[in-house]
């Protein structure tokens, strides 16, 4: 169990620093990568409290298709955040 | 970020900094509330969770318990999703094509292709197994984790890949349409998704002209066993989501596409076009 604890909390703060990388960001790209990054660690953390069919639509979703979606927008705005 | 500029970017900053403790607090204090995580002392795994564990496989003939309830026991809530994911669908339509885009058009999907050999390479092997993966998804979702949505989004997934790195095959010469490289075209992706979404209604109306209530699969004349009726018709509402979530996907991609690509700014702002 004790380690099962360990695991979540750093998937935990890897989730919040890289939510926090994507607000940080100018880069709209990187946003949308670490957003990506962000949806994944959400879907192993699912995976770990046993929910797979939701850790598998997050990472279906969030992983890969909002990722793409936001990745071919910000191919077509000016790419900056200022 | 960086430091406040006037303002209004001041009051933000203030209110966001007041708020984000406030919220921390109460979530952590809710937390405390909940019961353990996998309880067995809980309301859920007592009151709930008892009747689908023993009664699931045997009543629908899904060994995934989570397809059993998503697909048959609330089907009706499923049929609410989807039908949100495809108004989702419907209002990206909506407002980029009211934006610039022609929805008349066959959408092109990316006005220029990322492309590369290397890319090009990738995406043929890649692609046939993504979409040969999408549909074991749906059809395995009685047994392993999966089903209609995350099947559908794979799928769509995959049509959008190779787009991306494709192209438009014509360029389309203002006689001419434009012909999508891969895949369906916005009109017909739009197609899948209504199809998907009637499929799902015309299911749950079916059982109810074989005597039985909406969405209640168990009357509809597909065998003698009632768990095996059940499995199909679950199979049935579960091509009906694939349907109208990958079809909802394009639809989303492309009116992205098309929407912005009207209003005059070209793919990769870095970079000109490649012919």
């Amino acid at each position: 169990m004790a380690e099962g604890h360990l695991i979540s909390i750093g998937l935990l703060a890897a989730m919040v620093v890289s939510a926090a990388c994507a607000l940080a960001v100018k880069d709209l790209l990187t946003a949308a990568a670490l957003f990506g990054a962000f949806s994944f660690l959400t879907a192993t953390w699912f995976a770990l409290l046993g929910a797979v069919d939701v850790a598998f639509t997050e990472a279906c979703v969030g992983g890969a298709l909002t990722t793409i979606l936001f990745v071919s927008t910000a191919f077509r705005t000016s790419r900056r955040f200022d | 970020m960086g430091a406040p500029r006037h303002g209004g970017t001041r009051v933000r900053w203030l209110l966001g900094a007041a708020a984000f403790p406030a919220l921390f607090l109460g979530l952590v204090l809710g937390m405390a509330e909940l019961p353990e995580f996998g309880d067995p002392g809980s309301p859920a795994s007592t009151h709930v969770s008892p009747r689908f564990i023993e009664d699931a496989a045997a009543e629908t003939g899904a060994a995934n318990m989570v397809t059993a309830v998503l697909a048959d026991y609330r089907g009706y809530d499923t049929l609410g999703e989807t039908a949100v994911i495809f108004a989702a669908g419907l209002g990206c339509l909506v407002i980029l094509a009211a934006a610039g885009g022609r929805p008349n058009r066959p959408a092109a999907g990316m006005s220029h292709p990322f492309g590369s050999v290397i890319l090009d390479a990738a995406t043929r092997i890649l692609v046939p197994v993504v979409l040969l993966f999408a549909v074991y998804v749906l059809i395995h979702g009685h047994i392993s984790p999966g089903g209609g949505f995350q099947g559908g989004v794979l799928f769509g997934s995959g049509l959008i890949m190779m787009r991306l790195v494709w192209g438009p095959a014509h360029a389309g010469d203002g006689q001419q349409p434009e012909v999508p490289a891969f895949g369906p075209s916005l009109r017909g992706s739009l197609i899948l998704a209504c199809a998907g979404i009637l499929g799902y209604a015309g299911i749950g109306l079916a059982a109810m002209a074989f005597g039985g209530e909406f969405l209640n699969y168990g009357t509809l004349p597909l065998g003698s066993d009632p768990a095996h009726v059940r499995e199909l018709a679950t199979l049935g509402i579960e091509a009906a989501v694939f349907l109208t979530v990958a079809g909802t996907v394009g639809v989303l991609f492309d009116t992205i596409s098309i929407g912005m690509r009207e209003s005059g700014v070209p793919l990769g702002s870095e970079r000109g076009p490649r012919e």
